[in-house]
């Protein structure tokens, strides 16, 4: 077992990109050779990247939270509040809006991490308290109607490819992406989030402050939330109620698949951006294959389903196997002390 | 194997086992309060509206009420058992209530007893599917049930090719006038799902243990109650509750439809929290939440009737929710002196890991 005396799992993080990595590999093989797709175009690989460019941020965000044992449902309604309001700024000084809408989503980020890492209360019921408050407030700030961005070069210039395939929009996430993880890798912080994940009351009485690393945690998961779903906002030039309503479901899905373990402790952003890339993918190709919305809905409620199955607990088919062995009605599994007993 | 399934308890929980389990079973009469705070906001907001709103002491507004609450109490009750027995929250109920007013009004040619025999069955299937991922599989119920309502929600638009599914059959005794003038037919359903909830929690094994296993998981496994058994047995229960709130809902309106109760969740936890019932578990009933459901279907009807638009009211609910579930916890943590602050909660990484 990984886990120490202390319950670290330090080696886990690294190791959990195979499965994720062969996955990608295959998932994109069975569409371009099986299925047939134009997805390793230059056309592909553009409209692959304009798609990654916000599921990589809201996945990065939410995995965070969870390799710190928490979760964020709250990404929809922040993407939804950072659009509109990057827009409403947007139309009068068009640079500031993205900066104000991250602004805005860390706002909410703080609101979040304030209420789960200092007055300690479960993340999933705030989030799920502030997805609704956000989500009204943001509707109440459109008034019921959708709003267009009137700086239409704006929205061209974010989707317009100046790399390659590439577009701002894009090189700007993998950047901002890559300082996440940056900093998730060199920083003390990275570490605290790693052990409070990994063994809550360990890393108290190791004297990590779980008020600072969760706030700070949370704020970054708002903020790339607000900042996803301003520059969504900004390359369609629109933002009406509905919008963002699968951003939730993609950026959950993406951090499961890409390895983070919903336990906490393990995986690292790249997990998150891998699980990104694995999702793009899986939308493209479906849609590609002419399915519709729907469909690919139902598919993707499935595809959450198994790797919260694969993922759900432990990380890895671990989980799988242990599921199964619970499966068996025996008394021995009726309480973990009675395994410690059996077993010595 | 063995080994790992003890690794995943929280350290200090595994020196003591039994007295500390013990020690973490919550007692109910600890925890009254809110709903005397309830009661109180209840009947003054009533007070204050029968004077200050025109139209509200009215017989077709009373109406109007416990029609609305008809349906959003079922909800209510039925995500009330998935929060008592310590799995949060449901997100998949509001789909499953869709999904369940398109097949009662594709099969009411069959009569009504049959459609909703139809109905429940199918929605306890359902139910019995996310059961098995979060008893059998240890899922987190939050998101097993996002992935199934994603689902429920793909198979409903397939059912009814993304229309909305009209009956021209009648649908008996659902669509009754309301009895003496107030009381529509959809809320004695909610009144008789209400009583047989309450009395399944509180005088029948399974509820017993239901209320155990909330207050602490580790007491129940103590106990040897079979928790992938229990936990498959929730799920369908609920959401056999939130497939009878989607018969009465058709019945009501006439058609069915996927997103007919797209915000269903939402409305149900509010009630189920301003109702009283503790998100951790083991405290609250059934008949809470549904207190707590006709509380905002009241708040709601004052909104409407003062010309709130619906988003204001979207706000107004998920300040309640934030309020209602930060409020008592801040104030404590406010007046706890500093120095004891550091020891940690271990329910809120232990909601977080189940």
């Amino acid at each position: 077992m990984t886990a120490s005396r202390f319950g670290v799992h330090a080696p886990r993080a690294a190791a959990g990109l195979a499965f994720p990595t062969a996955f990608f590999f295959a998932t994109v093989s069975w569409f371009v050779f099986v299925s047939g797709t134009n997805l390793l175009t230059l056309r592909g690989i553009e409209s692959l990247s304009q798609q990654a460019s916000w599921v990589i941020l809201i996945a990065v965000g939410i995995g965070l939270t969870m390799i710190a044992g928490e979760f964020d449902l709250s990404v929809g309604a922040t993407a939804l509040l950072g659009a509109v309001v990057s827009i409403k700024v947007g139309n009068q000084v068009t640079a500031i809006g993205p900066a104000v809408g991250l602004l805005a989503g860390a706002v909410v980020g703080l609101v979040n991490g304030s209420l789960i890492g200092i007055v300690r209360l479960n993340s999933l019921v705030v989030t799920l308290g502030t997805l609704v408050l956000v989500d009204g407030i943001a509707n109440a700030l459109l008034g019921g109607n959708s709003l267009a961005l009137s700086n239409i070069d704006a929205a061209l210039w974010v989707d317009r490819s100046i790399a390659g395939p590439f577009a701002p929009r894009f090189l700007i996430t993998v950047i901002l992406a890559l300082i996440v993880w940056a900093v998730f890798r060199w920083s003390w912080f990275g570490v605290s989030i790693r052990a409070l994940g990994s063994d809550r009351i360990a890393a108290s009485r190791a004297r990590f402050s779980e008020a600072r690393t969760l706030v700070m945690v949370f704020v970054v998961s708002g903020a790339a939330s607000g900042f996803a779903g301003s520059m969504l906002a900004y390359s369609v030039a629109n933002v009406s109620p509905s919008f963002g309503s699968n951003i939730l479901l993609s950026g959950a899905s993406a951090a499961i698949l890409g390895g983070i373990s919903l336990t906490g402790g393990s995986g690292t952003p790249v997990n998150a951006m891998l699980g990104a890339l694995i999702v793009v993918v899986l939308q493209a190709g479906l849609a590609d294959m002419n399915l519709d919305s729907d469909t690919i809905r139902l598919l993707f409620g499935l595809v959450l389903a198994a790797s919260i199955a694969l993922y759900g607990r432990s990380g890895g088919s671990e989980a799988l196997i242990a599921g199964l062995a619970r499966l068996r009605p025996s008394v021995r599994s009726a309480h973990p002390s009675h395994n410690k007993e059996v077993l010595e | 194997m063995a080994v790992r399934n003890q690794d995943r308890l929280p350290s200090t929980r595994q020196e003591n086992g039994l007295t500390q389990a013990l020690n973490n079973v919550r007692r109910p009469s600890a925890h009254s309060g809110p709903r005397r705070v309830l009661a109180i906001a209840f009947i003054l907001l009533v007070l204050f509206a029968s004077v200050g709103i025109d139209g509200f002491a009215s017989s077709r507004n009373l109406r109007a009420i416990l029609f609305s609450v008809s349906v959003a109490g079922v909800v209510a009750a039925a995500m009330s058992l998935i929060t008592i027995r310590g799995e949060l929250f449901s997100l998949a109920l509001g789909a499953t209530v869709g999904f369940s007013s398109i097949l009662f009004n594709m099969s009411l040619h069959f009569g009504v007893a049959a459609a909703l025999l139809v109905v429940v069955a199918s929605a306890a299937g359902l139910g019995v599917v996310q059961g098995a991922f979060v008893g059998g599989l240890g899922a987190n119920p939050i998101l097993t049930t996002i992935a199934a309502s994603s689902v429920i929600i793909g198979l409903g638009v397939r059912l009814s090719n993304g229309q909305a599914v009209r009956s021209s059959d009648s649908a008996g005794f659902l669509d009754a006038d309301a009895f003496l003038g107030v009381i529509p037919p959809g809320f004695l359903i909610l009144v008789f799902f209400t009583i047989a909830l309450d009395i399944l929690l509180r005088f029948t094994v399974w509820g017993r243990h239901a209320v155990l296993l909330g207050s602490s998981r580790d007491a129940g496994a103590i106990s040897g109650i079979s928790y992938m058994r229990h936990t498959v047995v929730l799920f369908a229960l609920s959401s056999a509750g939130a497939g009878l709130a989607g018969a009465v809902l058709a019945a009501q309106q006439g058609q069915g439809s996927i997103n007919i109760l797209a915000t269903g969740d939402f409305n149900a936890i509010a009630a189920v929290l301003v109702g009283g019932v503790v998100v951790t578990g083991g405290i609250g009933s059934p008949r809470d939440a549904v207190i707590g459901a006709l509380f905002l279907a009241t708040v709601e009807n004052i909104l409407r009737l003062t010309g709130a638009a619906f988003y204001t009211q979207d706000t107004v609910k998920g300040l309640v929710i934030v309020l209602v579930v930060a409020g008592p916890s801040a104030v404590r943590a406010l007046r706890t002196p500093k120095t004891l602050r550091r020891s940690p909660k271990p329910h809120n990484e232990e909601a977080v890991a189940s």
